[in-house]
């Protein structure tokens, strides 16, 4: 089984059988986007919320808003359909307490769900907020996502 | 981006001001507390992380922010084996004794990152004759990635590019290992070159 790295600001999409994994999440958000059916699917690392607050915004993957796009095109060379993806997110802490006034974890957990109702790809697991990181382990054999923390281990 | 003169401008305050940090450590804990000859990165904001290596390694972290006429955050962490040793050695224990993290051992780093953070701060801002003010620092326990990645996330909504000053403090008899990572943001690292060009007079 072939395991691909997802960088920060990074998006990559695969076939089975491959594991897709993002290392180290803290306040950013990892979505997993899958299509059962041909069992294909990407992993996007996103930083930020929105590319309009952003002075260099020539990364799509880096913000919420153009992440779930540019994975869609990535998506698209494996002939995946965005009404068939389903998908699964985790991220979003805020890992020291001092930022409380709306942290940038809660915004980005916002955007990323806004910009995945927006393009009608369902959310059907999810492991957000808090103040804990995690590393997120996507497997396109079966869609799992195993998410690891400092705890231990679960599936969304 | 940065000179060469620059580079070594940003070395050199940053050495002094690590330098005072590790003879507070040195004082709290009655034992030499050597710094290693610190690095300078200037990298794509999202690529910070990939500095330290073992992203999953459990480590405790404070951070403190700065502002006044510098803004900017610091970073203090250790692996959890050291955080321990640190622990025992402040509170007068043997080595050892502590096995995990309680609230006193936590308050205990928490203040050693800010006698810490206050001596890099006072040093720098002495020199510089501007004015460093040190928040009250948090901390966090979990993956170097993670804590790096708060950070990052941090400066990334202000800039794309970030400059790192990093080091690594050595009590070598206890084999303990802390390190050490700052970050000013842009605005600031002007402020501090016009602030060495005017105090001598260098063009």
């Amino acid at each position: 089984m072939n395991t691909i790295n997802v960088g920060i600001a990074e998006a990559k999409a695969a076939k089975n059988p491959t594991t897709l994994v993002t290392i180290g999440l803290g306040s950013c958000i990892g979505i997993a986007l899958y299509d059962a059916k041909l069992k294909v699917g990407a992993l996007v690392h996103v930083m930020l919320p929105s590319s309009k607050e952003a002075a260099d915004s020539s990364n799509p993957a880096k913000f919420a808003d153009t992440a779930i796009p540019y994975a869609l095109d990535l998506l698209k060379k494996y002939g995946t359909s965005p009404r068939r993806l389903t998908a699964k997110i985790a991220g979003g802490a805020n890992m020291f307490s001092f930022t409380s006034q709306n942290p940038i974890g809660e915004r980005n957990i916002k955007a990323v769900k806004e910009a995945l109702r927006k393009h009608g790809i369902k959310i059907v697991g999810e492991d957000v907020g808090g103040n804990v990181g995690r590393t997120m382990k996507f497997d396109l054999t079966t869609g799992k996502v195993i998410i690891r923390t400092s705890k231990g281990e679960k599936e969304i | 981006m940065l000179t060469e003169f620059e580079i070594d401008v940003l070395k050199e305050i940053g050495n002094m001001g690590a330098s005072y940090s590790a003879n507070s450590l040195s004082e709290l804990m009655n034992q030499k507390v050597e710094i290693r000859v610190p690095e300078i990165h200037v990298l794509p904001i999202e690529k910070f992380p990939s500095i330290v290596g073992g992203e999953e390694e459990i480590v405790a972290g404070v951070l403190v922010r700065f502002g006044g006429d510098i803004e900017g955050y610091l970073m203090l962490f250790y692996k959890l084996e050291c955080a321990l040793k640190l622990i025992d050695i402040l509170l007068g224990k043997k080595i050892g004794e502590t096995r995990e993290l309680d609230e006193i051992g936590i308050s205990t780093l928490q203040e050693v990152g800010n006698i810490m953070s206050s001596s890099f701060a006072n040093a720098v801002a002495d020199f510089l004759k501007l004015k460093i003010i040190p928040t009250p620092p948090a901390f966090a326990m979990d993956m170097a990635g993670s804590l790096l990645n708060y950070l990052t996330v941090e400066l990334g909504q202000k800039f794309d590019k970030a400059i790192f000053f990093y080091t690594d403090f050595i009590a070598s008899p206890k084999k303990l290992v802390g390190h050490l990572f700052l970050s000013p943001d842009e605005n600031s690292l002007n402020k501090i070159f016009r602030r060495i060009k005017e105090l001598y007079e260098y063009d």
